[in-house]
C-alpha cells in the first residue's frame, strides 16, 4: 500500500493509492498515521477515492489512528466509494465519529475552518 | 462435503483471493451487486478470523472455503483448525453507536459485518475443523 502526503495549511491530506484496505494492509496504514502523528501532525484528511474494498481490519485502523489522536485533533475522510461509503453506514461510524466529504476540497476547508482559533 | 472448494495458507495476504473467487462465483448467480460485495466481504472477515484468532497469526495453517449451490441459495464453509472461538455469543453481538472516540469499538465488527450480509450464521467448534457456516439466499428471480 502506497501513500500521498500533502500539507495544506496544517492539515495534511493523505491519499491512499492502494486498491484494498483490508487486514493485510492495515498495519502498514496504521504505522504510516502514527508517524505523522508523532511529526506533530493533528489534522488529517484522508482521500479513500482509491479504495474499492475495505474490511473490518481496514475500519479498525482508521479507528485506532483517531485514538492515537487522542482528542487533539481531527481526522475526516473524503472521495469514499459506494462499496466504503454503505461500510461507514453499516457500522454506523457515520454517524459522528468521522466526518465524511464528497471531495477533497470540501473537506479541507472544513477542516480549516473548524481549526481556526476563535 | 460438494461444491467448490478452495484453500490457502493462513496469511493474510492470501485472504483477497478467497473473497475473489467468492466474488467471482457469487456473480453468476441470483444476487445483486451489493450482496455480492456484502459476500466478498463475509468470507474475507471469516478467514481473517480464520487467520488471526485461530491460528493467532502463524502462516502454516489452513483455511479452507466450501460453497455449496443449491436451488434456493448459497451455503458457504469457512474452515480452520486453530483454537476455537470461545465465545460464540459474538455472533450475535450487536454494534453500538460509538459517540466519542473512547467508545469506538476496538474489535467484533468483522463477525458483524458477516451477520449483515448473510442470512444465517452457525458455528461448529473442533473435531478437528472449526467450522463457520453462513447461508444466503438468492433475491433475485432466477432466469
Amino acid at each position: 500500500m502506497e501513500f500521498v502526503n500533502r500539507t495544506e495549511q496544517d492539515i495534511t491530506v493523505v491519499s491512499i493509492r492502494g486498491q484494498r484496505m483490508d487486514a493485510a494492509a492495515a498495519p502498514q496504514f496504521k504505522g504510516h498515521m502514527v508517524d505523522l502523528i508523532q511529526q506533530g501532525g493533528t489534522l488529517f484528511v484522508l482521500n479513500l477515492e482509491k479504495v474499492d474494498f475495505m474490511d473490518s481490519s481496514g475500519l479498525a485502523s482508521l479507528m485506532s489512528s483517531m485514538k492515537t489522536l487522542g482528542g487533539h485533533g481531527e481526522m475526516v475522510v473524503c472521495c469514499l466509494g459506494d462499496k466504503v461509503r454503505k461500510l461507514f453506514a453499516i457500522t454506523r461510524l457515520d454517524r459522528g465519529v468521522f466526518r465524511i466529504f464528497d471531495t477533497e476540497v470540501e473537506a479541507v476547508t472544513a477542516l480549516s475552518s473548524s481549526a481556526k482559533p476563535g | 462435503m460438494g461444491g467448490i472448494q478452495l484453500s490457502i495458507a493462513s496469511r493474510l495476504e492470501l485472504v483477497r483471493l478467497l473473497g475473489q473467487a467468492v466474488r467471482g462465483i457469487c456473480q453468476g448467480l441470483p444476487f445483486s451487486g451489493e450482496e455480492v460485495d456484502a459476500l466478498e466481504l463475509a468470507v474475507c472477515e471469516a478467514a481473517n478470523n480464520a487467520i488471526k484468532h485461530a491460528y493467532k497469526g502463524k502462516p502454516d495453517g489452513l483455511v479452507r472455503v466450501n460453497v455449496v449451490v443449491n436451488d434456493t441459495g448459497l451455503v458457504i464453509c469457512v474452515q480452520d483448525r486453530g483454537a476455537s472461538l470461545e465465545d460464540t455469543t459474538k455472533l450475535a453481538n450487536d454494534l453500538s453507536v460509538p459517540r466519542s472516540v473512547n467508545e469506538l469499538p476496538e474489535g467484533g465488527m468483522g463477525l458483524f459485518l458477516i451477520r449483515k450480509a448473510v442470512d444465517s450464521v452457525g458455528y461448529k467448534a473442533g473435531d478437528p475443523d472449526n467450522v463457520l457456516v453462513m447461508r444466503k439466499a438468492f433475491s433475485k428471480q432466477s432466469k
